[in-house]
């Protein structure tokens, strides 16, 4: 293996990377979802959505609805929630006009109120990250385990690199 | 070109997530072609209670609800998620949209709904942002969500508009009696019990 060999493999390597990284940016541009594409994570939204599922978001240019299902994130949260909406105030004036959300999952028995930070009553419409879509089921199972058990993203990406190193040709 | 088993397994997972990938596009693009003709009714039997609350009113409504959503069943659908909206507007709101009831129902059979004494589930409630509720026009729409097993969402609506208004003075909620629409007069209605706070049509199986 000489040097021109490695280079090449890296340049590959990079073209991977940088195609998967153009395409995720385009869905951004396309969708206006700054995360067009997530993973459920709880179990909230059964039996429509369970654990593993994939959601394709799209930030729709009408004002949201009461019976949509969005992906929203408060301030003080890391991972984004997935629920629908069940309450739509929208102000007489203003331009756009403010909305008051409020959210509750499907198999949830409360809404989420409780969820919102201490003394928020209801969501707008910048805490919405996109307005589900469209859905693939299981494929992102790949991505809980990988969640639940950090040693098999990182033997993942061991076994990737060896492939890599290993392969003769480019 | 090596044989090893390296690169059939590549070539091999390569060619099924393609052949998967182009399934799912035909799966969703079949959602085009089907036809659906939902039938619905629904009327305002009337209010059981108008309440002034804490900084908003709150108001209890009956309605009588049938929603034949059996033709929305494809293949490809794995669930409907029917809600119904009720809709006003007031001189501070321009729109509020609040679901009062909802159910999932997962296959044909269970798509025929009749709910003749049809309330608010916990925890939908119907209150205004204020004081506004009194004398109010509102609107009923039943949204159906149509979950697909494989691809795009989608939401039809049936509106029902100008079933009110709600009454133009506040009374306690009695369970079971309703003012009925324009007139003074209360008229009994069953009152349904916990059945109706139960998703009739989600079960576990």
């Amino acid at each position: 293996m000489n040097k021109r060999q490695l280079l090449l493999q890296g340049v590959n390597l990079g073209m991977i990377i940088t195609s998967a990284l153009m395409i995720w940016k385009s869905m951004v541009l396309a969708t206006g979802s700054e995360s067009p594409m997530v993973v459920v994570l709880s179990g909230s939204m059964e039996p429509g959505f369970y654990r593993g599922d994939i959601l394709f978001l799209y930030q729709p240019k009408t004002p949201a609805q009461t019976g949509d299902i969005i992906v929203f994130n408060t301030d003080d949260r890391e991972i984004p929630i997935v629920h629908r909406i069940i309450k739509v105030h929208e102000r007489a004036e203003g331009s756009p006009p403010r909305l008051d959300i409020l959210t509750k999952g499907d198999s949830n028995w409360p809404d989420d109120r409780s969820l919102y930070p201490r003394g928020q009553l209801w969501l707008n419409t910048g805490h919405i990250m996109g307005k589900v879509v469209g859905f693939l089921p299981h494929i992102g199972r790949v991505t809980n385990i990988m969640n639940d058990y950090p040693w098999f993203k990182y033997a993942l990406i061991a076994a990737l690199g060896v492939v890599v190193v290993t392969s003769k040709e480019g | 070109m090596s044989h090893s088993w390296l690169s059939r397994a590549n070539a091999l997972a390569t060619f099924a997530g393609t052949v998967l990938a182009v399934v799912c596009l035909a799966v969703t693009a079949t959602d085009y072609f089907h036809k659906s003709q939902p039938v619905l009714s629904c009327e305002f039997v009337g209010t059981e209670g108008l309440q002034k609350e804490f900084g908003h009113d709150r108001a209890h409504v009956v309605l009588n609800l049938t929603a034949d959503l059996r033709s929305e069943f494809s293949w490809n659908t794995k669930q409907l998620f029917v809600f119904v909206d009720f809709e006003f507007a007031t001189r501070k709101n321009a729109r509020n949209q609040m679901v009062m009831w909802s159910a999932n129902v997962l296959d044909k059979e269970h798509a025929l709904i009749r709910v003749p004494t049809l309330r608010a589930q916990y925890p939908y409630a119907l209150t205004d942002q204020g004081f506004g509720l009194r004398d109010r026009e509102f609107n009923i729409t039943v949204g159906w969500n149509v979950m697909p097993r494989v691809g795009a969402l989608f939401t039809r609506r049936r509106t029902f508009a100008g079933l009110g208004p709600l009454p133009d003075e506040y009374f306690q909620p009695t369970a079971g009696r309703v003012r009925r629409p324009g007139s003074d007069e209360f008229v009994e209605v069953p009152t349904g019990g916990a059945e109706e706070d139960a998703d009739p049509y989600y079960t576990d199986a």
